[in-house]
């Protein structure tokens, strides 16, 4: 379904006036009803998929005898599912049902919770409320239980919160339509391609740095819809975006882009990698391995993994240098130092933008060394 | 961006500034819709 459309914002619009003309113990499952018919519309599979993870998440927890066993075997299906379905092994090519990346962390990630024993007591009906939470459901953000069951109970109609909601929504449809789609893929593209020819490696670099301002105004654009969406039912979903492209460094970068997917490998990935290894190099490049594997199982986001990985594993090297050699701190605090970092920083994202946009790893590469080897 | 106005102008003048800005910004979105690339790949991720 196409978010930028009259079907999509009456969809909205009726599942909100549903929401609060319901009684409060139903409104839960107003949305929850909601995001099973869009899912039932749009994507069958969908909804088979996501109805099979959120009984196989919930189930090893209240009825298992060895439960953190239960639960680890869910957690073990779920990923095993997800790789399959990327793989598509046996498929006849990749399936990806709506939303499907985004409520597998989400289930993977109660799962964890739930061994970690750091859930709140609640209802299956609560837990099912979460996984069919339809502002969340199809880009995220990849919002946590513990957060969804606290507003749940404190949920309330507020006048202020629900204006809010509706100006998100309305600066994510400017994001996608004015930004992302008018200034970015047609104004600005259409400059870049008449530059082609005469500035083959300046056009290369431009059209990365295209690529990446599309994404990151249709994503985030995408993101304050589904949190504009979240307020209008009175719940406050997770920041997805903090000005990324004004991070210092490679890994404030990854704390200000796509934050819930970032502080998701974080908590899920980096802290179990460092607990094993107690190398963090190693674990950051484990991370990004792994949120490189879940945009797409293929060698060229494999290679982003990496490339983001061996980035921040570059940038931790040089902190511990930092406090080895206090001479290197010499520029630090000071306005041209910080500008050179964030300037570097946004050229090593940009770069990295390569290596996703071209449709295989060849050809990314290939793009790679035309801006690289300007002179050449 | 309310906030900020309201700290220069009185309300009312922020108020009325407010909805041009939104009639801006719906009347743009509307004129612009259908232009450019419209297929976001993080819905089939």
């Amino acid at each position: 379904m196409n978010i930028v459309s009259i079907t999509a914002l009456a969809w909205i619009a009726v599942t909100v006036a549903l929401f609060w003309s319901a009684p409060r113990s139903w409104q839960p499952y107003v949305t929850a009803a909601s995001a099973a018919l869009l899912l039932g519309v749009f994507s069958p599979v969908s909804l088979v998929v996501l109805s099979f993870f959120t009984a196989l998440a919930f189930v090893p927890m209240r009825y298992a005898q060895q439960w953190a066993a239960g639960a680890l075997a869910a957690g073990g299906a779920i990923t095993a599912l997800f790789i399959w379905f990327k793989s598509g092994i046996g498929l006849g090519g990749p399936l990806v049902p709506m939303g499907f990346g985004f409520y597998t962390l989400r289930a993977l990630h109660y799962t964890l919770d739930s061994i970690k024993r750091t859930l709140p007591p609640h209802t299956f009906g609560q837990f099912l409320s979460y996984m069919f939470f339809l502002p969340a459901i199809l880009t995220g953000p990849i919002n946590r239980f513990q957060d969804f069951h606290r507003d749940l109970s404190r949920r309330r109609f507020d006048a202020g919160l629900f204006s809010k909601g509706c100006e998100r929504i309305l600066y994510g449809y400017a994001k996608i339509v004015i930004l992302a789609a008018y200034e970015v893929s047609h104004i600005l593209a259409v400059r870049i391609k008449s530059m082609e020819g005469a500035h083959e490696s300046l056009a290369a670099y431009l059209d990365c740095i295209r690529y990446g301002l599309n994404l990151y105004f249709q994503f985030s654009g995408y993101s304050d819809i589904a949190i504009g969406f979240a307020m209008l039912l009175g719940f406050r979903v997770a920041e997805n975006f903090n000005y990324p492209f004004l991070a210092r460094n490679i890994s404030d970068f990854w704390r200000r882009w796509h934050i819930t997917l970032s502080s998701w490998c974080r908590d899920y990935v980096y802290m179990f990698a460092l607990s094993m290894g107690r190398r963090p190099w190693l674990a950051a490049v484990a991370s990004m391995l792994v949120l490189g594997v879940w945009h797409e199982l293929s060698m060229r986001y494999l290679a982003w993994g990496v490339y983001h990985g061996a980035g921040i594993a570059v940038w931790q090297g040089f902190q511990r240098m930092k406090a080895k050699l206090p001479a290197l701190s010499f520029a630090g605090g000071k306005p041209i130092a910080e500008g050179a970092s964030v300037l570097l920083t946004m050229n090593f994202v940009i770069l990295g933008f390569a290596i996703t946009k071209e449709p295989d790893l060849e050809s990314g590469i290939k793009v790679l060394a035309k801006i690289l080897f300007f002179w050449v | 961006m309310y906030g900020l106005l309201r700290a220069y102008i009185p309300k009312i003048a922020a108020d009325i500034l407010m909805v041009v800005w939104y009639l801006v910004l719906i009347f743009l979105i509307i004129a612009f819709s259908g232009s450019g690339e419209s297929e976001f790949r993080y819905l089939s991720i």
